[in-house]
Parts: C-alpha cells; structure tokens; sequence
C-alpha cells in the first residue's frame, strides 16, 4: 500500500516524469551526446543502449542512496565511480553473453557508460542527498529521458538512411524503381547533431509556450 | 563513528573493492562460458559466409552452429610445406589422422607467433562440401592501421580461384578502413585468380586508384583499394599474399593431385 501512495505522490511522479521533457539530461542538459552519436545509425542497438543506460542510472542511484550516510567525504566520487564501473561492467558482460551481435555493435561504448556524465550527474547532484525509492525513480526518469531521445533519433537515421525500421525493409520496393534514393548522410555522424538540434527546438519552442501560459 | 577519520575512510575503500571484485568476478565465472560459445559461433558463422557466397544461404547466429554440421566436412591443419598434420571429419566427428588437433580451434594468430619465434606454425583449411560443389576456406589474419584484422578466404575446388571473402577488424576507422567488411569491398574478391595457368601463385594486389590502371593480364589477380583508406588497404594485401605463400606448398600439392 505505502508504495502504491509513493507511487502517486506527486512529488515521485515529477521526478520521473521531469527528465522525460522539461529536465531532459539530452535536450535540456545536452549530456551524452558522444553515445548518441554513436549508437543510432539503426533502432536496435539505440534501444539496447537506451536500456543499458537506464538500467545503470536506476541501479547507481540506488545503490549511492543506500550508502550515501556511510560514504565518506573524501572518497565519494571514487566510491560513484566503482558503483557505476562495476554495474556497465555487469551489463556489458551479461550483454556479451546473451546479445551478442548487439554487444559487437555497441562495442566500445557500453564501456562509455562508465563516463556518460548523466550518471555522474545524477548521483552527485541527487542521490547523495535523496531517499533509495526516489533515486531509483530519478534513475529510471533520467534513464528513460536519454532512451527515447536515442530512439526518436535512431528511428529516422535508420528509416531515411536504410528504409528499415528494426532491420526490417520499411521503404517499399516500389519507391525505389520510381527513383527514391536511401539518404547516406543519414548514416554518418553529422546528422545525428542536426536532428538533435531539430529535437531540442522543437522542445524549446514548447516550453516557452507553457511558460506564457 | 566519525566518517570523516582516515580509518574509517581506509577501511571503506578496501571493504567496496572485496565487495565488488568478488561480484565482478562470480559473473564473469559464470557468463564466461555462454561467451566463449559466442566466438565460436562467430567464427562458423565467418566461415560459412565466405563458403556460401553466391548461394542463398541464410546463415544467423542461431542456425551457424547446424549449417557448419551440414556443409564444413572436414577441418585440415597443414604446416608451411604443406603436409596435412590433422583431417577432423565434422560428420562423423572423429580424427581420420593419428594427431588430433582440431583445426577449428587453432588460431592464425598463433601461426604467426610461431613464425615470428621460429617455430613450425599450422595453419587451418575448412572444407566445404554442398550439392553442386566443393570449396576450401582458409582463415587469414594480417595487421591494419589501428590493430588486428582478419577474415576468410574461400577458394573454388581446384583452388584456382576466391569465391567468396570476408574480412573484419579490431578499430579500423568507421567508414573508411572499417569498409573492408562491406559487400563493397569483399564483393571484388569473387572470381579472382590465385594460382596461375603454369601452377605459379599470383601476387595479389590491392591498387590504390582502381585495377583499371593495371595491364589486362594483372586485372584477374587485383582489386580497388578503399580510398581514404590506404594502410588497411596495404594491410588486405600483405595478409592476403602472405598467408597464400603459407598456404602455397598445400595449394600447389593439391593441384598436382589434381
């Protein structure tokens, strides 16, 4: 019953809904942008690092807000950083032995999670002084934040650069005999920065809306 | 207790590294050998997909391990003078030869720590078998701009020609030496010569500005580099004409049986 009531309060409910749009950590805070560029050439490996993320920042931060009244001073960003090393190492391990086709093209940059600054972010600025139920939920909220910005990214590089969505052929045959063309930009780097720019406009202009209101 | 004190902070540090060295370790005992079927996986994968260029063949991770039972039928390891050391059939599953070393478990890399420290290196071929005919899958390995590459070779019945390549690599650049796994590049490869009329082996050349700049007769035995992409191109063509010289005294043998 207690954890259905903090489900819903309201105060739960805005830590993890804010970083879905108004504290965004990729469009708001622009974090993580290397591993964004990287991984959303296609949808799958986007949402497997999505996943990885999310799964790191909910898990750090909860682990940081049950030590948190033990962690000495002086040492508490070593003692961060070993958290979150040892958990991308877990998940990089476990993805090496149950996805491994994903793992080879995340390659190195599931071991980059290790210094994504969301997470460095997150357990310093709210872990360290938040209860375990609520850094879980900002874990999950930042997560989740950097996971659909990878999605909504990878879902147009993958469809406007391969005409596929989740490896499967989209773009029908037919298109391409009446001349349309799979756009290679869309595949390279760059593009990533100019949907991104497109995304966090489109967030921007929105907010400025409610903020009128 | 004063969680500030040198103590306290000392024992802190030492009591979370146990703690996380003994987790990290349970998992990596315990995945390790679901990973290890993984590689192997891959490397059938790698060679059935340079044996089966051309055929419509679809070969994923789950079924590599089935096809590799159905079409590699035997696993020969040779030494440089080309004497096969070991012949495993895959069917039956048992050594034909009195030593047993299985040819799918040796590595390129170790053939050329051996040559580097004198010793004899073994090398291995995959025999590949379906309806229509018989191809051999020899397994190269050379160095690149950045690290490591390597891949697979696959040579028609009279070991004449490559039917089919594949390549990968440790850290080429993405998008420029990263391209040789593309169909691209690999593509090039089929059809071209590797032992002359006169039973001599050619010098492969991978030719920066294109192979239409060669003399015809050189052609058969070249393909266009990457551009932008000079050492790992250089990189193809080393590996390539080095392990054809390993694999020379074999190739040769074979075609005087012939």
């Amino acid at each position: 019953m207690s954890n259905k009531k903090m489900l819903l309060s309201p105060k739960t409910k805005k830590i993890l809904l804010g970083p879905l749009s108004a504290d965004n950590p990729i469009m708001v805070q622009v974090l993580g942008i290397c591993s964004a560029l990287a991984v959303t050439v296609e949808m799958k490996p986007a949402l497997v690092m999505g996943l990885s993320v999310m799964i790191v920042t909910a898990f750090s931060n909860l682990a940081i807000s049950l030590l948190r009244n033990t962690i000495p001073q002086r040492i508490r960003i070593i003692v961060q950083l070993v958290v979150i090393a040892s958990l991308v190492i877990l998940v990089d391990q476990t993805l090496k032995a149950f996805s491994y086709e994903v793992s080879k093209q995340l390659s190195v940059f599931v071991g980059l999670i290790i210094t994504n600054c969301i997470l460095m972010g997150r357990l310093e600025a709210f872990a360290m002084s938040n209860k375990p139920w609520d850094s879980f939920v900002d874990g999950i909220g930042n997560g989740f934040g950097y996971a659909w910005i990878l999605a909504v990214v990878a879902f147009f590089r993958e469809l406007l650069g391969s005409g596929k969505l989740l490896g499967y052929t989209i773009i029908p045959e037919s298109f391409y005999e009446f001349g349309y063309q799979n756009n290679g930009l869309m595949i390279l780097p760059p593009m990533t920065l100019v949907m991104l720019g497109i995304i966090i406009w489109i967030n921007n202009s929105k907010q400025q809306g409610k903020d009128i209101k | 207790m004063d969680i500030n004190s040198n103590k306290y902070t000392f024992a802190y540090a030492v009591i979370l590294v146990v703690v996380v060295a003994v987790l990290l370790s349970v998992a990596a005992t315990l995945l390790q050998p679901k990973q290890t079927e993984n590689v192997r996986i891959e490397k059938m994968q790698n060679i059935l997909k340079a044996a089966t260029t051309g055929k419509d063949i679809e070969i994923s991770q789950d079924n590599a391990t089935e096809l590799y039972q159905k079409y590699i039928v035997k696993e020969l390891a040779v030494d440089t003078l080309g004497n096969i050391i070991s012949n495993y059939d895959v069917k039956k599953g048992a050594f034909l030869t009195k030593e047993q070393i299985r040819a799918f478990d040796l590595d390129p890399k170790q053939a050329l720590d051996n040559i580097k420290n004198k010793k004899e290196p073994m090398f291995s071929i995959f025999v590949y078998e379906d309806e229509e005919e018989q191809r051999y899958v020899l397994p190269v390995r050379g160095t690149g701009l950045w690290g490591s590459i390597w891949g697979n070779i696959a040579l028609d019945q009279n070991l004449d020609f490559i039917q089919g390549v594949t390549f990968d690599h440790a850290g080429e650049t993405p998008g420029l030496g990263a391209n040789i796994t593309l169909p691209q590049f690999t593509s090039q490869f089929i059809g071209k010569q590797v032992v002359d009329d006169k039973n001599q082996l050619l010098n492969f050349l991978v030719i920066k500005g294109g192979i239409q700049k060669l003399p015809e007769q050189d052609r058969k035995h070249a393909v266009d580099a990457l551009s932008g992409a000079t050492i790992t191109s250089n990189g193809v063509q080393y590996m390539l004409n080095d392990f054809f010289h390993y694999y020379k005294n074999w190739i040769l043998n074979q075609q005087v049986q012939d």
